[in-house]
């Protein structure tokens, strides 16, 4: 009777059957980190209308912590990784490990945002900011652990539109506003490609699940579509590369992280960085016929010209929030670099990326810790900070050299695993042009320090609070301490990101 | 207790002292007063590993002696593991830092007495010997690079210590410039190595076979990573400006100990330069093109350290002549030598600094211009720094006689194979007699001859002693600084025995090249080609012996004849090239208009177009916004993510073409 | 799944370029039919009111038809944020309605497992729909 119309019947009874047998108690263990970000989302949302706003922030920790230790069973007894909620996203494992990550940039940024919303009176804002933090959670955990194209694209929506809305979190703030339109214009734009590569691969190889399609030679699919083969990947990559920033496509970085409110630049450059480059390195090495490919060398020039780009536009800035932006772009490069350089650089990309996640949220905070008015953020008026100001100094040289890559600090080793695996991938050349970029990088990192260190104190110009609150002081200081720690012992992490991996079925393809 | 379990102390202590130091000075103000007991704890961590040293080298069987700590990054093909290795080469090079570093640690006790970063400035001196003993003690480059980029950023810091004088921060900048240069050819060098032999364990990629294109380039790119932080030629520019620092700081690591790392890993490859003859013969042209520019340079200098400055540059080229001789356990025992007599002259400058300083006399207490006489006042620093004198001139029986022989000996016993070496030793006497020659000028202008400063004499003896900042005569300094000085003089006296010439017993009582460095396990590739004829030798040596004379009495004389106006003489020889020399020949304007210029103005450019005129629009637009309409906002807008698309779209194309064609 | 791909490549849709042009083209008759009738209808329609009406002209008539507002005016003329907001939010609250179609059609198979399913949308749905209506989003005034 029912099946007697076949647009609405598109479920048949076997299908439905299956469904209906796999929603179990492991079912919802599976998905439930995921969902548990999502519910407290909305907790936050209804706390923020019945006006409960002071109590938000902390509701949200709780919220992320609680998710990440639902996904900690799996990482803690390394498992393998598998498919669940019907073949669309994976989880134990490496997945569980890829949330638990994800989570950390949101959870790190909460007490800066808190503080950094009660200094400047805008602490009504905090339910809305908060729930979309943890909807934009939602969509880097979908992102980066699908195992559906659509999946991917619909949790890189849910995180951009999160995103776009917290770059202009600060209604009153025009900056703020310009921040968030381009943002979402150019993001829109960029989906758009996307979003037609999947099309494209649909169409060559019937399926959108990346499972079935790593099970395919991609040699095969370009004998047969060879006009569509590149074109559909380069597509994707786009997409891709524009959430990551690299050369041609960080157009909107600058602008975005220069208006957007400060402790939240931090967040959108750490956790939708990370959330794309894994769900990147993943669609890539399913799709290209080997490590040395032609799109591998589009992105290893790609990379190339963002640490270039990056590093020599960042030398010539004075913005602090604007130098990090251009430096974000060249650490943009640096991954890719990883990405290109196979499944051992896509492993390095993924820790560049963690390290990357510690020193950009604690020199967000940093930043915002003493910013009151718009002046403050011009490095050149903080001439003799570090020496009236020994903790701000001392953690700020701290943040710098990792940055700039200096051992004994965690960035040191993230561009060490990088380069490393870039040899090892072929790509020499690059290896040591992007060494050389980060020469230059460090020259800017230095003048920063220079200034704070070695210059006489203006005390006109100068900020005026040069106190860091208790409250964000500790936290700042235990990420100093963490990307010390990783810097000087990385075994223990890197080890462990190893052992998963190697539980990785689907990577051992790679 | 088996010696063994005691290595570890070796690494761990000195950071444990800087640790404690750091920690205890950054969390308790009472605890930054506590001069000596900073003072003691730091030499305690500093002095300890030496004897841990001392027991090791007494009771060492020939067979390297192995630890590791833990493990520092563990990949399916790249395991590095914090892992020390002590043999004969890095038990000789650890016993210098150690030794020298516990004296000069002492010594500064007495010298940085009421410095405001007294906690810091022996906080970095640890944290230096720690980066330094990795440096010496790594089995694999990575712990090498480690304790390489760690001795730099000590450096960095100590240099700029008295970071509130411009100059000084800017001094620090150029040392940290010219050492990341060289970290580049470091790195680059260990990728290539990796990328050829799949490890970077010492043991294991030093003595397999390469194809001669590889070793070629990565012998080179070691080498310009050992002329950063040696400070040879290109790279040499940082060295004398480094003297900003503290003097202990200049003695210890200027000196003695951090720039002879390069030194110390050419040494430490040896067995790869060993086949790369082509860079060898540059290696020694380098270095001996820097002994004698450096040397030049120093005849015209009237700044104290700065002459001894120079002086180590010059040293050092004759330790890279000979390394590029083929020579690698001379180039060693040079390293010795120079510690003990190079420390003993920098101690030394640093007592008269200090005197001159107090007693507010000279316009600068570094210009030996306006000193003199000064043995009177400073019996001790005056007879310490006569005996290095002479070591660094190389007079017999002293030390630097022997090693500095032996250096030019090699060769121009390499020159059979290749004549540029006897151009090489040429240069190399040459350089020697220059070196006999300011190096005397230096003390007598410093220590003889006539008073040439003035200081205001207290007529009033109570007076004196309730002012004690009242401006009274140089006087000697406390005996604190000047045991360090005499054994450092003594060493300088007693160490070249360590390394008796040819003629004698056939090298047999040649110690260090003969038994110690150049016995079977050692990690020197002892060069036994390297032999001149009894009778060659014996003229060499009388020669070597006749320059260092010659010069030390021509400078004798003419200094303390004419004091002062001995410049002169010596301009009017030279005529306009003195000039030069006393413009370091220009190096410093030629970097700035060839290389830091342009640099500047590229990326000015740079950002003329591709950020101002695009992007930076948006921002000064942004930060005006208080005169800017809404409406002349969104225009910009409008305009500006136009001008973002078009960039976007232009890329896409790009990545699209170059894929399909 | 190893033959999935060779299985997907014999997909007619795939292959068409294998069969001559002519019964390639039987594909697009209904295209090119229905193209034909649509441009032939629209034609038809739009002149048929002049040959078939009496024209009387009026002011109001004359008017364009704008949802009975005055068309001529400032361009720049401002709406009450309020207007869009409304719309917006019923644009929003509207589509979602057409996810309950497919699970009605399917109700009795999808049993209890469609029911939570349905639930914990609605209940979404609904969080939003609070908080729309505490932050005052439906108030005019």
């Amino acid at each position: 009777m029912q099946n007697q119309n076949p647009i609405l019947i598109s479920l048949s009874e076997l299908k439905i059957k299956k469904i209906i047998m796999e929603f179990n108690s492991q079912f919802i263990l599976d998905t439930l980190p995921a969902l548990s970000l999502l519910g407290f989302g909305l907790i936050v949302m209804l706390l923020d209308a019945f006006k409960n706003e002071k109590i938000t922030s902390v509701v949200t920790i709780l919220g992320i912590l609680i998710s990440m230790l639902l996904a900690v069973p799996g990482v803690v007894i390394p498992e393998e990784i598998r498919l669940t909620f019907y073949n669309q996203i994976y989880t134990g494992g490496l997945a569980g490990l890829i949330h638990i990550l994800l989570c950390l940039s949101g959870l790190l940024s909460v007490p800066f945002i808190t503080d950094y919303l009660q200094k400047n009176n805008q602490t009504h804002l905090q339910g809305e900011i908060f729930s979309l933090i943890l909807f934009s959670s939602v969509g880097m955990n979908l992102l980066a652990t699908a195992n559906d194209l659509m999946m991917t694209f619909i949790g890189l929506e849910i995180m951009s539109v999160s995103l776009y809305i917290l770059a202009g979190s600060f209604k009153k703030d025009l900056r703020s506003n310009e921040a968030s339109l381009k943002y979402f214009l150019l993001g829109a734009f960029a989906s758009a490609f996307l979003l037609l590569g999947i099309s494209m691969v649909y169409g060559m190889t019937g399926t959108t699940m990346l499972d079935r399609i790593t099970t395919i030679d991609p040699n095969l699919i370009k004998d047969k579509f060879p006009v569509l083969f590149y074109p559909a990947i380069a597509l994707i990559a786009i997409g891709f590369l524009f959430k990551l920033s690299a050369f041609p496509f960080h157009v909107w970085t600058p602008d975005v992280y220069t208006g957007a409110p400060t402790p939240l630049v931090g967040f959108m450059a750490t956790g939708s960085k990370m959330a794309s480059v894994i769900a990147f390195g993943f669609i890539l090495n399913s799709l290209l016929p080997q490590s040395g490919d032609k799109l591998s060398q589009v992105i290893a020039i790609l990379a190339l010209l963002s640490m270039i780009y990056g590093n020599i536009v960042a030398a010539q800035q004075q913005n602090i929030k604007r130098l990090l932006a251009y430096s974000s772009i060249s650490h943009t490069g640096y991954m890719l670099l990883g990405v290109a350089g196979g499944p051992e650089g896509y492993k390095a990309a993924i820790f560049y990326m963690l390290i990357y996640t510690f020193m950009t949220i604690a020199a967000f905070a940093l930043i915002s810790s003493i910013e009151n008015k718009e002046e403050d953020l011009n490095y050149q008026n903080w001439s003799g900070l570090g020496v009236k100001n020994i903790a701000f100094g001392l953690i700020m040289s701290i943040l710098m050299f990792s940055l700039a890559g200096f051992p004994p600090f965690a960035g040191f080793i993230g561009k060490y695993f990088v380069f490393l695996s870039a040899v090892k991938g072929g790509f020499v050349v690059h290896a040591v042009i992007g060494i050389l970029t980060s020469v230059v990088g460090a020259y800017y990192y230095l003048k920063v320090l220079v200034t704070m260190f070695f210059e006489k104190p203006k005390d006109n110009i100068q900020p005026k609070t040069l106190k860091i609150r208790k409250n964000i002081l500790i936290p700042i200081m235990v990420l100093a301490l963490i990307i010390v720690i990783i810097g000087i012992i990385p075994a223990p992490i890197s080890s462990y990101l190893d052992i998963l991996y190697g539980k990785a079925g689907f990577l051992a393809k790679l | 207790m088996d010696i063994q379990n005691l290595l570890p102390l070796v690494v761990i202590l000195p950071f444990t002292g800087a640790a404690i130091i750091g920690l205890l000075g950054f969390l308790s103000p009472n605890f930054r007063k506590q001069e000596g007991l900073i003072g003691g704890l730091a030499v305690a961590m500093v002095a300890i590993p030496f004897v841990i040293y001392l027991i090791a080298f007494l009771n060492f069987d020939g067979k390297p002696l192995i630890f590791d700590l833990f493990s520092w990054m563990e990949t399916p093909d790249l395991k590095i593991r914090f892992s020390y290795e002590l043999d004969e080469l890095s038990l000789i090079m650890g016993m210098i830092v150690t030794g020298v570093g516990s004296l000069i640690h002492l010594y500064s006790i007495s010298y940085m007495h009421g410095d405001k970063g007294y906690y810091k400035y022996f906080l970095y001196l640890n944290l230096f010997i720690f980066a330094m003993t990795n440096l010496v003690l790594g089995d694999n480059l990575v712990v090498l690079f480690l304790g390489w980029e760690g001795v730099g950023a000590c450096s960095y810091f100590l240099i700029g210590f008295w970071f509130k004088d411009m100059e000084k921060a800017k001094a620090a900048q150029k040392a940290f410039v010219a050492n990341r240069i060289g970290d580049f050819a470091l790195l680059t060098a260990m990728f290539l190595i990796y990328s050829t032999t799949g490890t970077l364990t010492f043991r294991e990629f030093l003595y397999i076979g390469y194809d001669p294109v590889t070793l070629k380039w990565i012998c080179l790119l070691v080498f310009i990573a050992a002329t950063g932080k040696s400070a040879q030629i290109p790279l040499y520019v940082w060295l004398p400006d480094a003297m900003a620092g503290p003097t202990p700081v200049s003695a210890l690591i200027h000196a003695a100990t951090m720039v002879t790392s390069g030194i110390y890993l050419i040494a430490r490859m040896s067995w790869m330069y060993y086949n790369a003859h082509e860079v060898l013969a540059f290696i020694a042209i380098i270095g001996a093109l820097t002994a004698v520019s450096a040397a030049m340079t120093a005849i015209a200098q009237n700044d104290i350290k700065k002459v001894l400055a120079y002086s180590t540059v010059s040293q050092l080229g004759f330790m890279f002549m000979a390394l590029g001789a083929g020579a690698f356990t001379t180039a060693i025992f040079h390293v010795m030598t120079h510690a003990f007599f190079k420390a003993c002259l920098f101690l030394g400058s640093g007592s008269v600094i200090h005197a001159m300083e107090h007693a507010h006399a000279a316009p600068d207490p570094q210009d030996i211009r306006f000193m003199g006489n000064l043995k009177k006042y400073m019996p001790h620093t005056s007879k310490t720094f006569f005996i290095s004198t002479l070591a660094i001139a190389g007079i017999p029986p002293l030390a630097g006689f022997f090693s500095k022989d032996e250096i030019l000996g090699k060769t121009f016993a390499a020159g059979h194979e290749n004549t540029i070496y006897y151009l090489v030793w040429f240069i190399g006497i040459c350089t020697a007699f220059m070196t006999a020659f300011y190096m005397t000028r230096l003390y007598v202008l410093t220590f003889e001859g006539k008073e040439r400063f003035q200081y205001q004499r207290t007529h009033d003896e109570h007076a004196h002693h309730e002012h004690d900042d009242h401006h009274h005569e140089p006087h000697e300094s406390p005996a604190i600084i000047t045991i360090p000085l005499w054994i450092l003089a003594i060493l300088a006296i007693v160490g070249g025995f360590l390394g008796l010439p040819e003629i004698i017993g056939h090298g047999h009582y040649n110690w260090i090249s003969h038994h110690w460095l150049g016995g079977g396990g050692s990690p020197l590739v002892k060069n036994i080609t390297l032999h001149a004829s009894f009778f060659t030798e014996i003229i060499l040596i009388v020669l070597s012996i006749a320059i260092g004379v010659i010069g030390v009495s021509l400078a004798w004389k003419l200094y303390t004849t004419q004091g002062l106006q001995g410049d002169e003489v010596v301009k009017s020889k030279l005529g306009g090239f003195y000039k030069v020399l006393q413009n370091k020949f220009y190096v410093d304007e030629f970097y700035n208009a060839v290389i830091v210029r342009p640099f500047v103005f590229l990326s000015d450019r740079f950002v003329m177009f591709l950020d101002k005129e695009i992007v930076d629009g948006a921002v000064n637009g942004a930060a005006d916004l208080t005169d800017i309409t809404g409406g002349i906002i969104k225009k910009l807008q409008t305009g500006l993510i136009q001008n973002y698309v078009l960039i976007m779209v232009c890329g896409v194309i790009a990545v699209i073409a170059y894929l399909m064609l | 799944m190893k033959n999935y791909f060779e299985q997907y490549l014999q997909n007619p849709c795939l292959n068409y370029n294998l069969a001559p042009f002519s019964k390639r083209m039987q594909e697009y008759y209904g295209a090119f039919i229905m193209i034909a009738i649509g441009l032939g209808l629209a034609l038809i329609l739009s002149n048929l009111q002049n040959i078939l009406i009496r024209k009387r002209f009026t002011e109001r008539k004359v008017m364009p038809y704008e949802s009975g507002m005055d068309p001529v005016g400032t361009a720049r003329d401002r709406f009450s944020i309020k207007f869009y907001l409304i719309a917006m939010l019923f644009i929003l609250f509207d589509i979602e309605i057409i996810f309950m179609y497919p699970w009605a059609v399917q109700y009795k198979q999808l049993g209890i497992f469609g029911f939570i399913e349905m639930f914990s949308f609605v209940l979404i749905l609904f969080v939003g729909y609070i908080y729309v209506v505490k932050k005052g989003g439906l108030d005019w005034n």
